[in-house]
C-alpha cells in the first residue's frame, strides 16, 4: 500500500508527457532556425542562405560596354570598313544578349534598368538597319558607275530610285536613334561611365546621313531627264492621297499613264520602299489606283513609284505613318487551380488591333503569348503556381507604326491544386502512400514480435555420451587408476594446507575426491545426467536410487562424506572399503553401459 | 538492486545529453528524440539482462521497446514519403 | 546522521541540475535587441564588448560627464526624450565629445533637429542587388569617404535598415539600391536606383554626432556575418573610439528584461552576494560529507 500513491503519481507524470508529447506528433520538428524567421526588424541570419555568384558585379561592366560598342561600330560603318563593323555588330548583339539575361536573372525586369535595356534593343535594331543599309548603298554606288558606261537608264533610275528609298529610311533611322539618346545618356551619367563614345556614335551617324544625302541629291540631279519640247516631263504620273496615314488607315495611290506601247499589257508594277507590291493594270483611260492598308508598315517616310514596262518610271512620291497610341484593356483574371484566365482587348484609338502578340508577365517573368483576333480580343488560359501573383498583359509593337503599350496590374490569388502534393495529413491519399506505411508498420510489427519472443543462446551443456557397439570405449579402470595415481601426489599437495601437517597413518585425501569425481562422472553419463558436476555426495546417492550399484554408491558416499567434511581422522580400512565401494560400482555401471 | 538503478540513470543521462545536444545545435526535433531515446533504452535492456533470464523489472520493457519499434516503422514511412514528395 | 545513500545522491544531483537549468531560463530572454538575450536577435556579445571597454552606463543624462573625450552610444533607443534630456545631450557634444545614435524609427529625428544637426532618419525598406545573405533585406553598405571609425573596414551587412538624409556620409549602399516602396522586393517602375546613406556624420558644435540606421548590425547573429566580420569591426572602433564609453541604458531597447532577470542579474553582477553564495554552498557540501567520514 505504501507504493501505492508512488505509482499514481508516477503514471499521471507519464500520461501527462504522453499527451504533450503526442500534441506535437503531427509537426514534430518543435524549432529549428527555419522555423524562427525573423521578426518585424530583422531577419534570422542563420536561417538564411549566402547568395551565390556576383551578379550586381556583372551590372556595370555591361552597360559599360554597350555604351561604348555603338561609337565604334558607326564609325565603322561611316569609313565603309563593313569587316569590323559585322563584328562589332555581332559583338553588340551579344552583350545585348547577355545584359537581357541578367536583367532577368536580377529580376529588375520592371525597372530602370528595363528601360535601359529595351532603349538598347531598340538601338541594336537601328544599327543593324544602318549596317544593311549602308552595305546595300556601298552596292548601289558601284551599280551606278557600272551602269553609267554601260549606259542602262533604265537600270540607272531604277537605281536612284531605291537610292532615295534609302536615304528616306536611313534618316528615319538617325532620328529613331536619336531618341533613344536621353536614356542612354542618363544611364551612363547614373553609373558615372564615359559616354563620349555614345556622343561620338551620334555625330557619326550625322555624318553618314548627310553623306548620303549629298550623293542622292546628285544622283536626282543628274537623274532629271531632259525635257522635250511638247511631251510632258512624266510618262507616268502618280499621286498619294494622303500625305500623312495611321494604322488601318488605306493610303490611296493615284495614277495616269500617259504612253501606250502596242502588244504590252497595260499593266503598272508599284514598288513601295522599293519593293514591287502590286502589278495594277490601268483603265482603258489610263488610270490606275491602288489602296495600301497600313498595317505592318514602319513608323516613317515611305517611297513609292509605279514603273511601266520596266522602262517607264514615275516619279517618287512619299507617305509618312504616324505612330498611333493604343490601349491595352485586360479584365479582372479569374483564378482556377493551379491557372488563371486572361482576357482582354488591345485598340489603336477606335480600331482594334488584329493579329497582335500580346505578351503575358506574372511577377515581371514571361509567363505565355497569344495573339489578338480579328476583333482585336484575345484570352488565354495559364498555369501558375499557387500563391499571390501579380499579372499584367503588355504589347511590345515591334512590326505595328503604334506605341506598345501595358494593361494594369491585377493581384491573384491562386489556390494550391487539390490534395496529393505530399501534405502530412493525408497519407492515405494515395495507393502509394498507404502501400509504404503499411508495409513500414508491417515490417516493424514482425521485428517486434522477433525481439519479444527470441531465445538468448546460453553456454552448451554437455551431450550425453552413449557408447555405441563396436567403439573403442575408455576403460574405466584405466581411467580410474590414472585419476587415483593423479590425485594422490598433486590434488593431495593441492588440498593440503602448506604448513600443515598430517597425521602419519592417514590416507591422503586427495584419493577420495578424485573417486567422488569419477564416480559422479560415471553415474552422470549412465542416467544422461547434464550437471554432473552439480551433484553433492548426498544427491549424487539419491539419483542412484534406481540402479543396481547404488548400494555400492550410496556407501561411498556416506564414507565420502564423512571423510570430506567432518574433519575427523578417518581410519584406514574405511577408507579402503569406500574406495573398494566406489571401484566396484563403477565397474558394474562399465559392465551394464556394455 | 544496484543493477535497476544504473541502468535508469545510463538512461536517464543519455536522454539528458541528447536534450542537451539539441539545445545546444538550436534545433529541436521530436523524431530524431524519440530515435535515440529508442537505441539508448535497447542498449541497456540489452546490457542489463541476463542471458539465461530477464529481471523482472525489465520484463514490461521489453513490451514498450516493441511498441517502440513499430512507432519506428511509423516515424521511417513518414520520412520516405516526405522525401518522395519533395 | 545517516549516510547518504547513492539514491539520495542521484536525487539531489538532479535537483541541482533542475535548478540550473530554471536559472539560466530566468537569466536568459528572448526580447528583441535585449542584452540579457543570448540568442540571434539580442545583443549579449556586443555588451560582452563593451564590457571589456569599462564601459560606464547611464540612465540619467545629469551623469554625463564634461571633459571632451567620452563617447556616448545611444543603441535603439524606445522612449520619447524629455527636453532637459536633450538639453544635457547638446552641452555633452559641444563639450567636443562623440555621440553615437543608433537607430531606425524617425522618432529619433526629434534627437538629431534638438541638436541643431540635418541628419533625418527615413524610415523605409532599404534593398539592395548587393547582397550578403539571399534576402533582399540584406544589404551590403561600403565606406564612403574617409572616417575613423570606418578605418580598415571593407563593407558591412545591414539587416532591413532604414536610410538617412543629410550629414556627411560615412557608409553608403551600393549604386543598385532602392526603396521597396510597394513591398514586393523587386524593381518597380517608380523606384529609382541610387546610392543612400546609411552611416552619416555632423558637427555639432565641437563634437561629432554619428547616425547609424540600423541598431541590427550589432545584434548576436549580425555580429559575425559578412566575410572579415565587418560588422565586429565596426563595433570595436566605435568602442575605442575614445577612452571613455558611456552606454545610455535609460532609454534603450538593449536594456529591455523582465523583472526576474533584474534580480537574477543583480546577484550575478554584486561581488558580495556571490561570495555570500559560494560560502552557503561550501557549509552545505561540508554537511554531507562530514557525516560519511565520521561513520567510516
Amino acid at each position: 500500500m505504501r507504493r501505492l500513491p508512488a505509482v499514481l503519481v508516477s503514471a499521471l507524470l507519464v500520461i501527462g508527457c504522453l499527451v504533450l508529447i503526442g500534441m506535437q506528433a503531427a509537426s514534430p520538428l518543435l524549432y529549428s532556425p527555419r522555423s524562427d524567421p525573423g521578426v518585424p526588424d530583422h531577419v534570422n541570419p542563420a536561417a538564411q542562405d549566402m547568395v551565390t555568384g556576383d551578379r550586381a558585379a556583372q551590372v556595370l561592366p555591361l552597360i559599360s560596354d554597350l555604351l561604348n560598342t555603338p561609337g565604334s561600330l558607326v564609325l565603322n560603318i561611316k569609313g565603309s570598313d563593313f569587316e569590323y563593323a559585322a563584328r562589332d555588330l555581332q559583338e553588340y548583339r551579344q552583350i545585348s544578349r547577355q545584359l537581357d539575361s541578367l536583367v532577368i536573372n536580377l529580376d529588375m525586369t520592371e525597372g530602370e534598368l528595363n528601360e535601359f535595356r529595351k532603349a538598347n534593343q531598340q538601338n541594336l535594331a537601328i544599327l543593324t538597319e544602318l549596317f544593311n543599309g549602308t552595305g546595300r548603298w556601298d552596292e548601289l554606288q558601284t551599280l551606278e558607275i557600272r551602269y553609267r558606261d554601260s549606259g542602262d537608264s533604265q537600270m540607272l533610275t531604277s537605281i536612284t530610285y531605291e537610292g532615295e528609298a534609302l536615304r528616306r529610311r536611313i534618316q528615319d533611322l538617325y532620328r529613331d536613334y536619336l531618341d533613344q539618346d536621353q536614356v542612354m545618356r542618363e544611364t551612363g551619367e547614373k553609373f558615372g561611365l564615359d559616354t563620349s563614345s555614345y556622343d561620338r556614335s551620334i555625330s557619326d551617324f550625322r555624318e553618314i546621313v548627310s553623306r548620303i544625302d549629298e550623293n542622292q541629291d546628285e544622283r536626282m540631279v543628274t537623274f532629271t531627264p531632259a525635257a522635250t519640247p511638247g511631251e510632258r516631263l512624266y510618262q507616268l504620273t502618280l499621286t498619294v492621297e494622303r500625305e500623312r496615314v495611321s494604322y488601318m488607315d488605306t493610303a490611296v495611290i493615284r495614277g495616269l499613264l500617259f504612253v501606250h506601247e502596242k502588244g504590252k499589257p497595260d499593266e503598272v508594277d508599284l514598288f513601295i520602299d522599293s519593293r514591287r507590291v502590286r502589278s495594277i493594270s490601268t483603265n482603258p483611260d489610263g488610270s490606275f489606283s491602288y489602296s495600301h492598308l497600313v498595317e505592318h508598315d514602319h513608323e516613317g517616310t515611305h517611297t513609292v513609284f509605279a514603273v511601266y514596262s520596266g522602262s517607264v518610271f514615275s516619279e517618287i512620291r512619299t507617305f509618312f505613318v504616324e505612330r498611333e497610341d493604343t490601349y491595352l484593356d485586360l479584365e479582372p483574371p479569374v483564378p482556377g487551380e493551379g491557372r488563371v484566365e486572361l482576357k482582354g482587348t488591345l485598340m489603336a484609338g477606335s480600331t482594334p488591333v488584329r493579329s497582335a502578340p500580346i505578351e503575358i508577365l506574372a511577377d515581371g517573368k514571361r509567363a505565355g503569348t497569344t495573339y489578338t483576333g480579328e476583333d482585336g480580343k484575345f484570352s488565354i488560359g495559364l498555369k501558375l503556381s499557387s500563391g499571390n501573383r501579380k499579372v499584367k498583359v503588355i504589347f511590345s509593337a515591334d512590326t505595328f507604326p503604334l506605341a506598345p503599350s501595358e494593361s494594369a496590374v491585377y493581384e491573384v490569388l491562386i489556390p494550391t491544386p487539390g490534395p496529393g502534393t505530399g501534405n502530412e495529413e493525408s497519407f492515405l491519399a494515395s495507393p502509394l502512400h498507404a502501400a509504404i506505411l503499411a508495409a513500414s508498420v508491417c515490417a516493424s510489427c514482425v521485428i517486434a514480435f522477433f525481439y519479444l519472443h527470441r531465445r538468448r543462446p546460453g553456454p552448451k551443456a554437455p551431450a550425453p555420451v552413449f557408447h555405441l557397439p563396436g567403439e573403442p570405449v575408455p576403460d574405466p579402470n584405466e581411467a580410474m587408476q590414472e585419476v587415483l595415481a593423479e590425485g594422490a601426489t598433486p590434488a593431495g599437495g593441492d588440498l593440503a594446507r602448506p604448513g600443515d601437517e598430517r597425521p602419519p597413518g592417514v590416507d591422503a585425501p586427495g584419493d577420495l575426491p578424485s573417486l567422488f569425481s569419477a564416480l559422479r562422472l560415471a553415474v552422470s553419463r549412465h542416467l544422461a545426467f547434464l550437471h554432473p558436476l552439480s551433484l553433492t555426495p548426498r544427491e549424487l546417492c539419491r539419483i542412484s536410487r534406481d540402479l543396481a550399484v547404488q548400494e555400492a554408491v550410496c556407501r561411498f558416499t556416506n564414507g565420502y562424506e564423512q571423510a570430506r567434511y567432518s574433519g575427523a581422522k578417518v581410519p584406514e580400512d574405511e577408507l579402503d572399503v569406500i574406495a573398494i565401494a566406489a571401484s566396484s560400482a563403477m565397474n558394474s555401471l562399465e559392465g551394464a553401459d556394455h | 538492486m544496484m543493477k535497476k538503478h544504473l541502468a535508469i540513470s545510463a538512461l536517464a543521462g543519455w536522454v539528458l545529453l541528447v536534450i542537451g545536444f539539441m539545445v545546444l545545435a538550436r534545433t529541436l526535433d521530436l523524431e530524431i528524440f524519440f530515435v535515440l531515446w529508442l537505441i539508448g533504452i535497447l542498449i541497456i535492456v540489452e546490457l542489463v539482462s541476463d542471458h539465461a533470464a530477464t529481471p523482472r523489472y525489465l520484463r514490461s520493457q521489453r513490451l514498450v521497446i516493441a511498441s517502440g519499434v513499430i512507432l519506428f516503422g511509423v516515424i521511417v514511412a513518414r520520412k520516405i514519403l516526405e522525401i518522395l514528395s519533395k | 546522521m545517516p549516510i547518504i545513500s547513492r539514491p539520495a545522491w542521484i536525487a539531489a544531483f538532479l535537483v541541482l541540475f533542475g535548478l540550473i537549468a530554471m536559472l539560466s531560463h530566468f537569466s536568459g530572454t528572448t526580447l528583441d535587441y535585449s542584452r540579457y538575450n543570448p540568442e540571434w536577435n539580442g545583443t549579449s556579445r556586443f555588451f560582452e564588448m563593451i564590457g571589456e571597454q569599462d564601459a560606464v552606463t547611464i540612465t540619467r543624462f545629469e551623469d554625463l560627464p564634461s571633459h571632451g573625450d567620452a563617447l556616448l552610444l545611444m543603441p535603439a533607443p524606445e522612449d520619447e526624450y524629455r527636453e532637459d534630456e536633450i538639453a544635457h545631450l547638446v552641452e555633452f557634444l559641444e563639450g567636443g565629445n562623440i555621440l553615437v545614435l543608433v537607430s531606425d524609427r524617425e522618432d529619433e529625428n526629434q534627437i538629431t533637429s534638438a541638436l541643431g544637426s540635418d541628419i533625418r532618419i527615413q524610415h523605409a525598406n532599404l534593398t539592395s542587388i548587393d547582397r550578403y545573405f539571399d534576402h533582399p533585406s540584406s544589404v551590403i553598405a561600403f565606406p564612403a569617404g574617409d572616417d575613423p571609425i570606418s578605418a580598415g573596414i571593407p563593407h558591412i551587412v545591414l539587416n532591413r535598415p532604414s536610410y538617412l538624409l543629410g550629414g556627411v556620409p560615412v557608409f553608403e549602399s551600393s549604386l543598385l539600391s532602392w526603396v521597396d516602396a510597394d513591398g514586393d522586393s523587386r524593381l518597380g517602375s517608380e523606384e529609382t536606383l541610387q546610392r543612400y546613406t546609411v552611416i552619416a556624420r555632423d558637427s555639432v558644435g565641437e563634437g561629432t554626432l554619428y547616425v547609424i540606421a540600423d541598431p541590427s548590425i550589432f545584434i548576436n547573429g549580425m555580429l559575425v556575418a559578412g566575410p572579415g566580420d565587418g560588422n565586429a569591426r565596426l563595433a570595436d572602433n566605435i568602442i575605442t573610439a575614445r577612452p571613455f564609453l558611456i552606454v545610455d541604458q535609460g532609454h534603450s531597447r538593449t536594456a529591455y528584461a523582465p523583472e526576474m532577470i533584474r534580480v537574477v542579474n543583480l546577484f550575478k553582477e554584486s561581488t558580495i552576494t556571490k561570495m555570500a553564495l559560494i560560502t552557503v554552498i561550501f557549509l552545505a557540501a561540508s554537511l554531507l560529507v562530514i557525516p560519511w567520514r565520521r561513520k567510516s
